[in-house]
């Protein structure tokens, strides 16, 4: 048995994992983000990476099953075809039974950061972010939109946060984002740092670089696209709304249009 | 119709945001956008106002000639209830019941 403690975005999650060699591929796939001051600890996971994928008995994941996340009198259940899990916020315990393999606990971190943030109106993003001269910058689209384009595009003297996935956290009047080990084409974790956001930057492929602000109506309805939902929850939602409404109050959006090469981080002295 | 009460349906959130209103169906999370005359109509469903009032007030506010505003008030207020956004109503709506005013509401469709 071995105890793992990954803190994203200064969130802790202890994972008491039943079983050395999955503990140690936590511990690897998690590297820049292990450990964490007390005050970070949001809970404990009770770990099982199961010997199978699939054990037949009503605790295991289905391998077909889709994703499902929902709450029963403050208690989260939430399964897919390769993991089962339970979380009781009021509790700090969880508990999951998975199959072997990195991917279902990536998620399983992933959905459970997302209802922790909703509850104090952060929210994980479908952006690329990178740090430069001390302020976030924060590229969001869908697949193919350009994220890790972005990412592979920054200069020398700028810090990934994740070509993927942002971690986005109020701090008073304004905004933090966390570097995460979420990555995506660029198939590396983001560093383990923070800074405020400068700015939100929808992107669009074009012919020139250009800027344009987006009208906060707008931003707000396209963030909302670009947010990570696991759950049809109504007052996850309306938390997530909220959210959404307060970032776009205080974090200037804009449509960047770029063409891919080095020449587009001149907007971003 | 037209002297049907509107109000607010109680399944979405929504937010004002210069001059526009942003809406979000909670169930669906369908996204619906209003422009500055729909972000009028949308704070006048308080559930005591008629469509017809409604209508009066927009052409009053907007500058839009009372026919067309009446048209246009209908088939906003029409669609919006056939999306569950807003709830239409043969009696005034309880502010309170909106969340689950579907029960008094009449589907326009």
């Amino acid at each position: 048995m071995g105890d793992v403690v990954v803190n994203i975005g200064n969130l802790a999650l202890r994972f008491e994992i039943l079983d050395r060699a999955f503990a140690n591929m936590v511990r690897r796939r998690y590297a820049a983000f292990l450990d964490a001051p007390e005050a970070a600890l949001r809970g404990t996971f009770q770990v099982e990476p199961l010997p199978k994928r699939y054990t037949g008995d009503a605790t295991s994941p289905a391998p077909d099953e889709e994703l499902s996340v929902s709450c029963t009198d403050g208690s989260w259940s939430i399964s897919r075809g390769d993991f089962r899990a339970e979380w009781r916020p009021a509790e700090r315990r969880g508990s999951v039974r998975l199959a072997r393999g990195i991917h279902g606990f990536d998620s399983l971190l992933r959905i459970v950061h997302s209802l922790e943030l909703a509850q104090e109106g952060g929210f994980l993003l479908h952006s690329a972010g990178v740090i430069r001269n001390g302020r976030a910058f924060l590229f969001s689209g869908l697949s193919g939109s350009g994220k890790t384009t972005m990412t592979r595009l920054a200069p020398a003297n700028t810090v990934l946060l994740s070509d993927e996935i942002s971690y986005v956290r109020p701090a008073g009047d304004t905004y933090i984002a966390w570097g995460t080990p979420f990555s995506g084409e660029l198939g590396r974790p983001g560093e383990n740092v923070q800074a405020p956001i400068a700015g939100l930057y929808l992107l669009k492929h074009g012919a020139a670089n250009q800027l344009q602000p987006v009208p906060s109506g707008q931003a707000l309805g396209l963030l909302l696209r670009n947010i990570l939902f696991f759950a049809q929850d109504a007052d996850l939602v309306r938390a997530l709304f909220e959210a959404a409404w307060r970032f776009i109050s205080a974090v200037p959006a804009y449509h960047l249009v770029f063409r891919p090469d080095p020449s587009v981080w001149e907007l971003f002295p | 119709m037209s002297s049907s009460y509107v109000g607010r349906s109680g399944a979405v959130a929504a937010r004002a945001i210069d001059g526009q209103t942003v809406i979000l169906q909670l169930a669906t999370s369908a996204l619906f956008t209003l422009n500055r005359v729909g972000s009028r109509i949308w704070e006048l469903a308080d559930g005591r106002t008629t469509v017809d009032q409604i209508a009066r007030r927009i052409h009053e506010e907007f500058e839009v000639e009372a026919p067309v505003a009446a048209l246009d008030a209908l088939e906003f207020v029409e669609r919006l209830a056939a999306q569950g956004v807003l709830l239409l109503s043969d009696a005034p709506l309880n502010p309170d019941r909106h969340s689950g005013g579907e029960a008094n509401a009449t589907n326009p469709r």
